[in-house]
Formats: structure tokens, sequence, C-alpha cells
């Protein structure tokens, strides 16, 4: 001993934090929450070097069991010292102690039963049941009476039962919240087209900007069906081509159907598919005319009665130059299609044209401004 | 790749509404129920403040998530609505825009629930006080109740309307005056979106 000490006094500075550690480790009772944590560890370490699935599995019980435990007792000990040098954390009006370890715990258990598919399956299931859980877990300890007995209800004192009411309470609402939310995510879903607009005015739900913000559907239906006129015009002729697309106002339900079809798929996979529409006209200018193609929108939408996409296709001689022989260069289109961008009557609807110039920030603050300070 | 859309207004406003009326409420209760017990053949009047807040928490809070287990049966949005009423629910959620028709359910919806949650209050402060003090004792002691002093006495339930009427008009007033209070902060809000948000047509 009298060496260990002299060969530590040459070299204390190295040695110091080992020593440190070393006390931490002695300084540990055999019975407390210390010991159960390094025994989850230890549970983990052998479920690392384990192959079979069913052996981890069992492992893993006991691994979870005394992480719970584990950080429970530690929690509480904590809490006992709180309390006693009185340091406790009270909401102000309603004078309620409000205990974090239970929403801890709870998280753990919660994970425990996810890892193991137990009732609680994925993401929405456990949050759900999150607030459930601590409360049984901040209900739990009331009910233990000194021996391996549970109080019944009708044991339980005044104070007691009022703070488990109001306890509860607040966990069920927090599940429904929690609820809400996943149902609303489940509505984005089926509506896909909301997410490209802006959800400034509502009095429920908040969106937080992102960089690349979604288009709304009429967009892959415009090119869609950009794409079926020009296949279906470029192995006619001009005269041809402008003798059909003059009666395109015929071909539209075909048009709708098979762009719908594109899409969304057959038979429609989003909800929103009943609230798009397409039409076509034509229209005769001098020099080009103009094929408009619209997507319409009559569904949610921030702009009351919806909003129209608009399209507009030049159809027009091509320039002299690329008149050519058909020389094995393959069919060159005797008349030149062009389709330029994709215009909305929609104010405040994302169509993707808008680079990412700005961080999120900028627009969100951008977005916050009063109308009239903003420039149009 | 999906939007972050959370709900978080809705937490807000509905946060607010609970602390706005849990407080007048409380307030409410305080004042008229805290007379003597020996007047009227009241049951425990909540003689602390601390009492009332307490009270009028668990009531508010069994008010709401009893609302939101409502929500959550019939207006869900899992194809139990019909369409036009499930497209019109969330214009509303999402865009704020209203038509004559969800103008008119909604003010039916809110005349119902009033009176719905005002139930909801009036027996669920019944069944705290029964969770809290016991199951209500038999008629035959009535005799015995001024020598119980502050200790609560629960009267038969066939006496239940007359005995319990002080408790439920103090609801109905402080319901009353708090649905009073949300209306003031909605209208509010409303003043607020049409200066800073109009809608443009």
């Amino acid at each position: 001993m009298n060496a260990f000490k002299a060969f530590k006094f040459n070299l204390k500075p190295v040695t110091r934090p080992f020593e440190h550690v070393q006390k931490q480790f002695q300084g540990i009772k055999a019975f407390s929450w210390q010991t159960c944590l390094l025994l989850s560890l230890l549970a983990w370490c052998v479920c690392l070097l384990i192959q079979a699935e069913g052996l981890r599995k069992f492992v893993g019980v006991f691994a979870w069991f005394f992480l719970i435990v584990g950080t429970d007792w530690g929690l509480l000990e904590q809490e006992l010292k709180a309390r006693k040098a009185d340091k406790e954390f009270k909401v102000p009006l309603l004078g309620l102690k409000l205990r974090y370890s239970p929403w801890i715990t709870g998280a753990l258990i919660t994970l425990a039963f996810w890892s193991y598919d137990f009732f609680i399956t994925d993401a929405r299931s456990a949050l759900v049941s999150w607030p459930i859980i601590s409360l049984v877990v901040a209900a739990f300890p009331r009910f233990l009476k000194p021996g391996p007995k549970l109080k019944h209800f009708s044991e339980l004192d005044v104070a007691a039962r009022q703070d488990l009411v109001i306890l509860s309470l607040i966990a069920l609402l927090l599940s429904c919240w929690f609820e809400f939310g996943f149902q609303i995510q489940d509505i984005l879903q089926q509506y896909p087209s909301m997410q490209a607009d802006s959800f400034a005015r509502s009095a429920f739900v908040v969106q937080a900007p992102i960089k690349n913000q979604p288009v709304p559907r009429g967009v892959p239906m415009l090119e869609q069906a950009q794409r079926l006129v020009r296949d279906r015009i470029a192995p006619l002729s001009w005269n041809e081509a402008r003798q059909w697309l003059q009666n395109i106002p015929s071909q539209v339900p075909t048009l709708n159907a098979q762009v719908k079809e594109a899409v969304f798929g057959n038979p429609p996979r989003l909800e929103e598919s009943q609230f798009w529409s397409l039409s076509a006209q034509f229209k005769e200018e001098i020099p080009d005319d103009r094929l408009i193609l619209q997507a319409i929108w009559r569904g949610p939408s921030s702009q009351p009665g919806g909003y129209v996409l608009q399209q507009n296709c030049l159809f027009g001689k091509p320039p002299l130059q690329s008149i050519t022989p058909s020389s094995g260069l393959g069919a060159i289109t005797p008349y030149r299609f062009d389709c330029q961008r994709i215009i909305s009557n929609a104010k405040r609807v994302n169509l993707g044209g808008r680079g990412p110039q700005e961080n999120f920030l900028q627009r969100w603050w951008r977005s916050i401004q009063p109308r009239f300070s903003r420039e149009r | 790749m999906f939007a972050i859309v959370l709900p978080l207004k809705a937490f807000a406003y509905q946060s607010l509404f609970l602390l706005i009326a849990i407080a007048i409420e409380a307030t409410v209760l305080y004042q008229r129920l805290s007379q003597d017990s020996r007047k009227s053949l009241d049951p425990s009047p909540p003689i602390t403040p601390k009492q009332s807040v307490q009270y009028a928490t668990s009531t508010q809070l069994l008010a709401t998530v009893v609302g939101w287990l409502v929500f959550f049966m019939f207006f869900s949005t899992t194809r139990i609505l019909p369409s036009d009423l499930r497209v019109a629910l969330i214009d509303f959620v999402f865009f704020d825009q209203w038509t004559e028709g969800t103008a008119t359910l909604l003010i039916l919806i809110s005349f119902v629930t009033f009176f719905a949650s005002l139930a909801v209050n009036h027996f669920g402060l019944l069944g705290l006080k029964r969770i809290l003090y016991g199951a209500p004792k038999s008629a035959e002691d009535d005799s015995g109740e001024a020598s119980e002093g502050e200790s609560d006495v629960f009267r038969d339930l066939r006496k239940e309307p007359r005995d319990f009427q002080p408790q439920f008009s103090a609801l109905l007033f402080a319901n009353a005056l708090a649905y009073t209070a949300i209306l003031a902060v909605l209208l509010l809000r409303l003043l607020f979106m049409a200066y800073y948000h109009p809608i443009s047509v």
C-alpha cells in the first residue's frame, strides 16, 4: 500500500482521473440504482454477443427491465433529495407538483414494448400510449403498502385521489393531442396537393417551412397531358394536327381519364383525385395557335373556390430552316409545339418555380409580415 | 417527403381556453358554494380556494377529454363522414374557409357543446365528489348532518335535483362566463386574421 502511494505521488496528474472513477465504483452500494444500471449494461453486452434470436430476446427482456428499474430508482432518489432541499418544480397557478420521472420511465417502457412489438408497433401507437403508460408509472407507487400487498382504491386519502384524477386526465388529454396530430398527417397523405398550399390562416396547424416544398398534383397532370397530346399529334401532318386540335373539347373526357390514371392510378390511390379535372381549349391566334391546358382544383385550398393551373402550348409552323427532306434522320415533325411554364391564379401555392434563393428562415419571416407591407 | 405540419396552434389555443375556463370556474365555484352548509342541504362545499381550483381543473379537463373522444368517434376523418362534410371540415381546419353551411353547422355544434359540457361538468363534479368522499349515505342520516360539521354528507340520489341545484346553477354561470371569454378570444383572433392575412380572391 505504501509503495503504491509512493508510486501515485510521482504520477499524480495521470492517475487522478482513474482515481476518480475508482472512487465512484467503490462508492456504489450493493443495492442501489447504479448497480441496476450496470446490470442492464452487462445484459446489453451479453445480448450483443449472442447470435441466436430467441435467446437474444430473452436476455433483452432482462436488459430492458434493469434499465427501466434503474432509471426509475435513480430519478426517484434525485427527487427525494430535491424534496428535502425543497427545490421541486411547481406549476405556479395550480400549485401542482410536476414530476418528470414518470414521463421518462414511461418513455423507456414504451420503447421497450415497441422493440418487442408488444401492443405497440409504430411511432403512432408509441406516442399515443406514452402518456397512459407514464400515468400508470406515476400512479402505481401510491398503491403500494409495506409487504407485497396493494392498496385498494378506497384506502387512499383525498389528496392522493384528487392528484390521481387530475394526473390521469392530463395524460388522456396528451394522448388525444398526439392522436390528433397523427390524424392530421393522415389527411395530408390523402391530399398531398395541400402541402403545396399555405396554412397561414389556419387556426389549428402550423407548417414548418422546408426546402423542397411539394408541388400540387396538377403539375404532373399537366405534364402528362402535354406528353399525350404531343404523342398523339406527332405522326400527323400539320393540317391534320390542327384539325385534331380544333376538335379537342371532344377529346377532353378521354384525356382526363388517361391523365388521372397515369398520375393517381386506377383505382385512384389518393382521395384528392376526385377534385382534380383537366380541361383543354384551342384558340386560333396569330402568329401561333394556342392550346390551353388547365388542371382545375376544386378541393380545399387557401383560395376560396379552388384554383387553376394553366399551361399554354404554342402550336405553329416551324422556322424555315428545319424543313428538310427526310433523309434517314427519322420523322421530323413538320410543326412546332412548345409548352410554356405553368402559371396559376393561386397566390400562395408553390409551383416549384421559385428557386432556393432564400432559406427557410427568410421565407418564414416574409410569410408573417402583414399583407400591405409585402411587395407583390 | 412530408412537410412538417403539426397542430401546435390547436394545442396552444386549447391550453389557453382551458386555463381561462379553469380560472373562471374556480372563482365562481368558490364564491357560490362556500356558503354555510347548514343553510342549504348542500353537499360538501369547496371551502378552500385550492379545492375549488382542483374541482374546476378536474371538470374542465374531463369535458375536454370527453369532447376529444366524441370527435374521434364521430368526426374522425377515416371515412365515417360523408364526403362533402369531410371536405368542409378539412377546409375549416387547414384553411379557415367558411361556407354558409359550415357556419350554421358550427353554430349548432357550439350550442350542443355548451349544454353537453354543462352536463359533463355537473355529473363529473358529482362523480368526482363520489370518488373523493365515498358513496352517498342513505336518507335516514339527514338528522345527523348538523353535528358532523365540515364533513361531507351526501343525500340519496332521489333527492338529487333539489340538493345539487346550487352546484348546477354555479356551474351554469361559470360555463356561460367561460364561453363568453372564449368567444371574445376567438373574435380577437378573427380581427387579427382579417388584418394580417386577408383572403385574397
